[in-house]
């Protein structure tokens, strides 16, 4: 239809990349999975049973029972709403943090910002994932620091990036007529810099879930992170692999498996998001 | 002796950096809220006891006159006793160190040329079958849990196929040697025994593969990036016009240049590298530096996490020295 021609490159530009929909649908369906669980097995995450320790995968038990006798299929389930619910929230407040550092900085200019940005490198001077075993180690394993512990370690590049915008922003005509017209410094900040300089979050923001959610796993593994018998991967990983060595599978593979698919998911939607903003 | 100047610098700029990193792990155990001490002394402790831990420690002086005296010790080699062990910690560090930094070390060589493979061999197949397939892997290795990947390989190799060793350590216990470097493989050979370096050599494959699969993704990428990225400059395209040899083309014109990026982004993956040995170590019962630290946390040993903290930071800080230093001598334009 030569009538439909003219809109073909606006089509093409609003549409998706493939592998940003494929991450998408893995996400989904991991969260949907996690959400629909009561309705998709019969046992609950923590309930035992009895007559099955150790049992390999069966018709009654999917992915079989863990040294407990708790059903590993209905734990790798549930879990998806522990590790992608921490996931999301401690990006959101990297997220927050990292503005709330990041945005002055870059507006305030300066031997301010000179001392903002060395303090961050110093942060940065630390491995993450050893900031983050001692924090978690510090602040204790409750759910709302392991929230904080994790939106920490990730805000810094954050702040990086908002500060980064923000200074290249400062000076271009129409935020120096906003300020002509007499806006305030927060809201110059806030209604005229701010949603300029968002862009280059969004497109780290899914990777950084994929990282907070091996994090979370990470700490839970070595005992710093959910405490058993809560359903959570990486603890569940954690009991399994004594399992391993006696040739019982499957209580590590399955909470493997769907950490590893959940974090692919995340990767793949970062992948093609920074794929099409490498090609404007 | 413009590199002498460049070195000079970059030493000069390092020391802020490791001041603000021993504040920084020095109020990393104020982050609790409360008192200190009450963490310290066990929980049957009366007033006099409290005050008295509290004067041994130091803790009764004002907070930059404890930093100070952290400082001054740490400088002479003092870290503190552990808490749990009664052990100087430094005595501990000095043990343990080696035995991480060689799981990490050997990882680290094998990411970096399994990735300057990989990422070249892709650019040179650009948008073909052996450059979608490294793409596709860099990001599966991306997204793999590392402490998982090793599970699995100990399912494969050592449950399933019988050709790895129990994951259990360094060295079967019967073959031993005398610890003189603490790196193992450097000591069996100094012990002359072959047959205890071979087996130690089994005991490092999986972690050290597991590692460096985990780690090596961004490395990949990078490689191939800079690689395409050479290939379609003109000096690379002449060269290549001219009709060099394949070998020459290759060594002299794309491995160069592809490789001035590379120490720095290796720098960023030690500090990966670093951080995943903790879950390694904590897989393969590896006695290093990570199970250690762990230990500590698990029972918030504080000298113990401080030390940790702190001896890694540095160690991370001083790999990003190396590999600036590298990347100056490899391109001359750094040093400007």
């Amino acid at each position: 239809m030569p009538a439909a021609a003219p809109n073909r490159p606006a089509q093409r530009r609003s549409r998706l990349e493939p592998i940003t929909a494929i991450g998408a649908a893995i996400v989904l369906a991991v969260l949907a999975a996690g959400i629909a669980a009561p309705w998709l097995t019969p046992w609950e995450p923590t309930q035992i049973d009895p007559f099955f320790f150790l049992e390999g995968p069966n018709a009654q038990h999917w992915f079989g029972t863990d040294g407990n006798g708790m059903d590993v299929f209905a734990r790798v389930l549930y879990a998806a709403r522990i590790d992608i619910g921490i996931a999301l929230a401690s990006v959101a407040l990297a997220v927050v943090l990292g503005t709330a550092v990041g945005l002055p900085l870059g507006y305030a200019g300066g031997w301010v910002d000179d001392i903002g940005m060395r303090v961050l490198d110093i942060l940065q001077a630390f491995p993450v994932f050893i900031l983050a075993l001692a924090i978690a180690a510090i602040l204790g394993t409750s759910l709302p620091n392991l929230i904080l512990t994790i939106g920490l370690i990730n805000a810094p590049p954050y702040a990086r990036l908002i500060r980064a915008e923000v200074v290249a922003l400062r000076h271009r005509t129409f935020i120096e007529a906003a300020e002509c017209a007499g806006n305030s410094h927060s809201s110059l900040m806030l209604r005229h810099l701010l949603p300029n300089a968002l862009t280059p979050i969004l497109v780290i923001a899914p990777l950084n879930c994929g990282w907070a959610i091996l994090t979370l796993a990470g700490l839970s593994f070595v005992g710093l992170g959910i405490p058993v018998p809560e359903a959570e991967w990486g603890a569940m990983i954690s009991a399994g692999a004594a399992d391993v060595v006696g040739g019982r599978w499957w209580t590590a593979t399955f909470p493997g498996l769907a950490l590893f698919l959940t974090v692919l998911g995340f990767n793949l939607i970062g992948e093609g998001l920074q794929q099409r903003q490498a090609q404007r | 002796m413009r590199i002498a100047a460049f070195i000079a610098k970059r030493l000069a700029l390092l020391i802020p950096v490791l001041i603000g990193v021993s504040i920084a792990s020095f109020f990393l155990i104020r982050l609790i809220p409360g008192d200190p001490v009450l963490l310290i002394v066990p929980e049957t402790a009366t007033e006099a006891d409290i005050a008295a831990a509290r004067e041994r420690l130091g803790l009764d002086q004002p907070v930059p006159v404890q930093y100070l005296r952290y400082l001054g010790g740490v400088l002479q080699g003092d870290f503190g006793t552990s808490i749990a062990t009664n052990r100087p910690v430094a005595m501990d560090l000095a043990q343990r160190l080696p035995v991480t930094l060689e799981l990490v070390t050997l990882a680290m060589l094998l990411a970096v040329a399994a990735s300057v493979a990989l990422g070249v061999h892709a650019a040179r197949r650009l948008n073909r079958l052996g450059d979608m397939v490294t793409r596709i892997g860099a990001i599966i290795g991306n997204s793999l849990p590392e402490f998982w990947l090793g599970i699995m390989l100990i399912l494969l190799f050592y449950q399933g196929l019988g050709i790895a060793p129990a994951p259990s350590g360094r060295i079967d216990s019967a073959l031993a040697v005398p610890t003189v470097t603490g790196l193992i493989t450097v000591d069996t050979l100094l012990a002359g025994r072959w047959d205890s370096f071979l087996n130690a050599l089994a005991h490092l494959a999986l972690p050290v593969v597991t590692l460096a699969v985990a780690t090596s993704a961004p490395l990949i990428r990078s490689v191939r990036a800079s690689a395409i990225e050479v290939m379609q400059s003109d000096n690379y395209r002449c060269a290549a016009a001219h009709g060099l040899p394949e070998g020459r083309l290759v060594n002299r014109y794309l491995m160069r240049q592809t490789l001035t990026r590379l120490p720095a982004l290796a720098a960023l993956v030690f500090g990966n590298l670093i951080g995943g040995s903790v879950l390694i170590e904590f897989v393969f019962s590896w006695q290093g530096l990570g199970q250690w630290a762990l230990r500590g946390m698990q029972v918030r040993d504080y000298p113990v996490i401080q030390s940790f903290v702190l001896v890694t930071a540095t160690a991370y800080v001083l790999v990003f020295l190396v590999a600036d230093i590298v990347q100056a001598m490899l391109d001359p334009r750094v040093r400007i």
